[in-house]
């Protein structure tokens, strides 16, 4: 089972792959929001990716 | 007798859960069984977790990683999956690249990089749990490969992937 692809350059490819997101975690608690971007800004405790099958 | 009747019931039992564990990391290798099986190096660099059967061809025809882990980087001693993921690189203002740590999520923290594992008949927040859902098949069977023109005990891929789950 494979989600993703590493050749997804574009929002538009990245959109065929909802179920890959990333969570910005202020502290180890954060759950939400859930951005299709990769955080832009330093996120304090880490970033948290996000994968879920079924695609 | 005792454990037949035993096992009758657990077969028949409802289940409503979800399990959650922690796995630390097997290696850090460039290699993808699933998208370059055999191929050493692979594309891209992974960090993987799991059983230790872990090798760079695990094709259903040459090998099975249920049957030939010993152990696993897994909470769960019986879980032989392997999972793997790219790591992130920080590229520095010189032109240099970085490995970014990887570390456990709340409650992981003794962890060694990894991820967090989640086995779920409903999405999270869904407390019922309520969906059927059947065991793996045999990986024989589950045909991690060609999947457009898989079929699963006669079902096509279509059909299958929607009842049962398990997309490619």
């Amino acid at each position: 089972m494979i989600i993703g692809s590493p050749t997804s350059g574009t929002r538009a490819e990245a959109d065929k792959f909802p179920q890959l997101t990333y969570t910005c975690l202020q502290n180890m608690g954060t759950r939400f929001p859930e951005t299709k971007d990769f955080p832009k800004k330093p996120c304090p405790s880490g970033i948290m990716v996000n994968l879920r099958f079924p695609t | 007798m005792f454990w037949n009747s035993l096992t009758a019931l657990a077969l028949v039992a409802p289940s409503h859960a979800l399990i959650r564990f922690g796995c630390s990391q097997l290696v850090v290798d460039r290699l993808d069984p699933l998208v370059e099986p055999g191929n050493t190096p692979s594309a891209h660099l992974h960090q993987i977790i799991g059983g230790n059967s872990f090798t760079p061809d695990m094709r259903p025809e040459v090998m099975d990683p249920a049957k030939l882990s010993t152990c696993t980087t897994c909470q769960p001693a019986d879980d032989f999956s392997n999972y793997w993921t790219a790591p992130v690189y920080f590229k520095a203002r010189n032109g240099t690249y970085k490995r970014v740590p990887q570390k456990g999520n709340s409650g992981f923290e003794g962890q060694n990089g990894g991820m967090t594992v989640y086995y779920m008949q409903n999405q999270l927040a869904d407390f019922a749990q309520k969906s059927k859902v059947k065991a793996f098949p045999p990986v024989s069977d589950l045909g991690l490969y060609g999947c457009k023109k898989l079929t699963f005990q006669g079902i096509p891929h279509d059909h299958w992937l929607a009842n049962l789950g398990y997309p490619c």
